[in-house]
């Protein structure tokens, strides 16, 4: 329960300079009265922080500091709940510049990237890894490439990889570090969570390499709640966490798409193994049917998305509309192509064919990977009766992006895209049911 | 990882830095530039993925680039580039001393050859560029007398050549007026045939030549044959050797013929034999001498001898038979002595003499005629008139010998009994 006297929606800047890189020891330049407002986003589909600030220059800023796209971007900012987080980034570009109907002033927005993409985009890894497990050789790739503690001493260099199974040998061909990191999270292969659904990315946090499964496993237990009641202005909110944690808005970009859902090759597809040299083409067929109760959904009960007579009609009557060449070297062992692309597959797309929109008050306590849980009730005209939830909507949600917003007017907004891979399901329905206990609770 | 074909390949050029594929199936492994760093502490040459050559001839049997070669190939996993297929090599010129501790650099000894800096990936053979620099001196050095001069005259970019790091050559010479083909073991043995169509085919070493079934050879001109070391030749069937025209055949040393079998020498003309010495032998049979003429023996300073060891000396002609000798005759027998004739018997002589320990028995059918004056008589009472050893004396010693004895071969030279035949040819040795 927060203690503050914070308006509901509250965020601010509490410190936002500009220094120039080289000249470390040089006094910062205090800019937060010059920023109009402030944005920057994550995803778990991101290794990197970026955003934007607004700048309402009056002093000749740009030329006469001058900003020249090298400078060290020191910002600090404090949520509703007095949470404070600080961060260092690297202004990059300067956009939309707009001079003032009197030429006193110019707009302009300053574009600012974590430090570590400045490093990504000036490396390159070209180098072996004999006899590691992917963790390992992301982290040796992580510490060489994207740590630089001399140039950005005041960088979070902090990683979190969830445990990848086998040892292999591999060669990283002339690719960034967070392409090389990138490459090496499609090859990962996890004995905990089948889906094999790794993602790399930043938040604001750390830097985290993890399966979605594992996102939600560890983000369910500590998953924050909210209600949607869009009626509801925040002055008519008595208890000021509840008004935190209601939903300002919901839109629901996605919500079934059976064409690209069939095209994907999400509930059949075929894994060709060609191995060359001993002159073998191996078929190993996958249906998500048969597996889809191996992995960790964000539900409980899940609703199987089709029923058995489309699903044989349309996804295996024709045969596969998709399928996948991997081409096998028995010389370097633990590939697990079979048991990587076409669980990932299935699992990257269901993961993107339900999707929410949600507006919500900044939290500098929600980061991207997490789980929240929804509470929407039905869409239905009031009737007498307690209003129901809506078993599609409600629930448990993972955290796909973050928009960060804040304004000159001391708000922090926040827009959220979730995911859900399958829905809710009862008996009711024209489709299958099942029940996940196992880990459902974390 | 494709879907639904290569749609991705990711296209590389790089350098061979290992060949020896342990599965011996032809793959590389490839340092591509921009993929791969120069560093091999990096990236060591045994981490880089094995490439699968793509074989445009269709010969499985295809010759790996070496190290230090630079090929061009791609990627089937594209970006990933995890799974490299090399599709062939590109030619240039080093113009750097290889140096096998930095990648794109073969670790091979051979190639770059050091001195092959500044001198193109072609083979020399195939540029006509210096030839003296590669087995063609050795073959001009070590040049037989009957070896014909190396026909390489080849023009670039006419000759297709092969040389295997060791330095096996194998060449394809089309070069205008010089057409060649070369085949050479880096041992020096080759076979090379030149613009005429002429072969050489020249084996340092031993050679053995196997054919499982029949073999045939012809050849329309002359032929000649030498063998500087003994030459064993086995027949382990019949053998037939069919001269059109003369056979001439040259021994310097000795002549052994051995047969299991008979020996049938049929001969249109003369057969002639002329040795130092002649020794014929039928150790088991007899030795029969046919002639539909005559049979001349002679002996020119030497005696004639015809022993009939157990046996008899028979002698029968149709006609007369004549003995005759500028010296004395001798007919010696240990048994009787007949003269039968179915005519007249006539003895000349200037004197004859009839000495014997017998009696002297004439038994004629007829009248006994004595011609000339009756000296010494002895009558038929027996009475006699002279002792028997003064008769004796005028027939000399009885021969002292006796059967079996040695063949005694007057060693002295002496001339040819028979002339050998003009044949029109010019003796081997006289040619020589």
């Amino acid at each position: 329960m927060a203690e503050n006297t914070f308006d509901i929606g509250f965020g601010g800047i509490s410190n936002a300079t500009l220094s120039h890189y080289h000249k470390k020891n040089a006094p910062p330049f205090n800019i937060a009265n010059y920023i109009t407002e402030l944005s920057f986003s994550e995803s778990i589909d991101s290794p990197a922080l970026m955003g934007q600030m607004k700048l309402l220059d009056s002093s000749g800023l740009i030329d006469n500091f001058p900003i020249i796209g090298e400078e060290i971007f020191n910002l600090t900012y404090v949520d509703f709940f007095g949470n404070e987080i600080s961060q260092e980034f690297l202004i990059y570009s300067v956009s939309d510049a707009v001079p003032g109907e009197q030429q006193n002033f110019m707009y302009y927005t300053l574009n600012f990237v974590s430090a570590h993409h400045f490093l990504d985009v000036s490396r390159k890894v070209q180098k072996s890894y004999q006899n590691l497990t992917v963790k390992e050789i992301i982290q040796l790739i992580f510490d060489e490439y994207l740590v630089d503690e001399t140039r950005f001493p005041n960088s979070n260099n902090e990683i979190e990889i969830e445990d990848t199974a086998g040892i292999q040998t591999i060669v990283i061909p002339s690719l960034r570090p967070i392409e090389a990191i990138n490459f090496l999270s499609r090859r990962s292969f996890s004995d905990v969570n089948k889906s094999s659904n790794y993602h790399f990315y930043q938040t604001r946090e750390k830097f985290k390499m993890k399966t979605h499964e594992q996102m939600i496993k560890d983000g369910r237990p500590k998953a924050i709640e909210y209600t949607y009641n869009p009626a509801l202005l925040a002055s008519e909110i008595s208890d000021r966490d509840d008004g935190m944690n209601n939903l300002l808005k919901l839109e629901i970009p996605n919500r079934l798409n059976t064409i690209r859902e069939i095209a994907s090759g999400a509930m059949i597809t075929d894994v060709v193994e060609i191995d060359i040299l001993n002159k073998q083409m191996i078929h190993n067929p996958y249906t998500y049917k048969d597996t889809f109760q191996d992995y960790t959904h964000n539900e409980k009960s899940v609703r199987f998305p089709h029923t058995n007579k489309f699903r044989q009609d349309f996804f295996e009557a024709d045969g596969m509309s998709k399928s996948h060449l991997v081409f096998v070297d028995s010389e370097r062992p633990n590939q697990r192509y079979i048991d990587i692309i076409a669980p990932r597959t299935s699992n990257l797309y269901y993961h993107s064919e339900f999707t929410l929109s949600v507006e919500i008050y900044g939290r500098n306590d929600l980061f991207v990977g997490d789980v929240i849980k929804l509470g929407i009730f039905e869409f239905e005209e009031s009737s007498s009766k307690q209003p129901e939830l809506n078993k599609s909507f409600s629930g448990y949600w993972l955290v796909n992006s973050i928009d960060h917003t804040i304004e000159i007017d001391k708000t922090y907004k926040c827009k959220l895209k979730l995911s859900k891979d399958l829905a809710h399901g009862d008996n009711s329905g024209v489709s299958t049911i099942a029940e996940l206990t196992s880990e459902f609770e974390g | 990882m494709a879907e639904n074909g290569f749609r991705n390949l990711l296209w590389f050029m790089g350098v061979v830095e290992d060949r020896r594929d342990p599965r011996k199936m032809g793959r590389l492994r490839i340092r591509c530039f921009d993929i791969h760093p120069d560093s091999k502490e990096d990236v060591p040459t045994e981490t880089l993925p094995w490439a699968i050559p793509v074989i445009g001839s269709y010969d499985f049997n295809y010759k790996p680039p070496i190290e230090g070669s630079w090929v061009f190939g791609f990627f089937l996993d594209g970006d990933d580039a995890q799974h490299p297929m090399v599709l062939g090599v590109m030619p240039g010129m080093p113009t750097t001393f290889h140096n096998s501790t930095q990648g794109f650099n073969g670790k091979s000894d051979i190639n770059p050859k050091p001195d092959d800096a500044y001198n193109p990936d072609v083979n020399r053979l195939a540029r006509g560029e210096e030839p003296g620099e590669t087995h063609l001196a050795v073959q001009h050095v070590t040049l037989e007398d009957i070896e014909p001069k190396p026909p390489y005259n080849a023009q670039y970019p006419y000759n297709k050549v092969q040389e295997t790091e060791s330095g096996h050559v194998f060449e394809m010479d089309d070069s205008p007026a010089s057409e060649r083909i070369n085949i050479r073991h880096r041992k020096g043995t080759y076979l090379e045939v030149g613009p005429t169509g002429t072969q050489t085919n020249k084996i340092v070493g031993d050679g053995v030549t196997i054919i499982e079934r029949n073999g045939k050879v012809l050849i329309k001109g002359a032929s000649d044959v030498t063998i500087r070391g003994t030459s064993n030749i086995k027949v382990e069937s019949d053998c037939n050797l069919t001269v059109d025209g003369t056979m001439t055949t040259n021994v310097h040393g000795d002549y052994r013929l051995n047969v299991g079998g008979g020996i049938y020498m049929n001969s249109g003309d003369i057969f002639s034999q002329k040795s130092s010495s002649i020794k014929q032998e039928a150790y088991l049979d007899s030795y029969n001498l046919f002639a539909r003429q005559h049979i001349v023996s002679q002996s020119e300073v030497g005696n004639i001898h015809i022993y009939a060891n157990t046996g008899f000396i028979s002698a029968y002609a149709n006609t007369d038979v004549r003995i005759e000798n500028g010296g004395n005759t001798y007919f010696n027998t240990t048994g009787k002595y007949n003269i039968k004739s179915a005519d007249n018997i006539a003895i000349d002589g200037t004197k004859i003499d009839l000495n014997t320990s017998g009696a002297v028995e004439v038994d004629p059918g007829y009248t006994v005629y004595v011609r000339g004056t009756l000296t010494d008589f002895v009558s038929p009472s027996g009475k006699a008139q002279h002792s028997k050893d003064t008769i004796r004396t005028g027939l000399g010693k009885p021969i002292d010998r006796k059967f079996p004895f040695e063949t005694v071969y007057d060693e002295e030279t002496y001339s040819s009994i028979i002339d050998p035949p003009d044949t029109g040819h010019s003796d081997v040795d006289e040619g020589a």
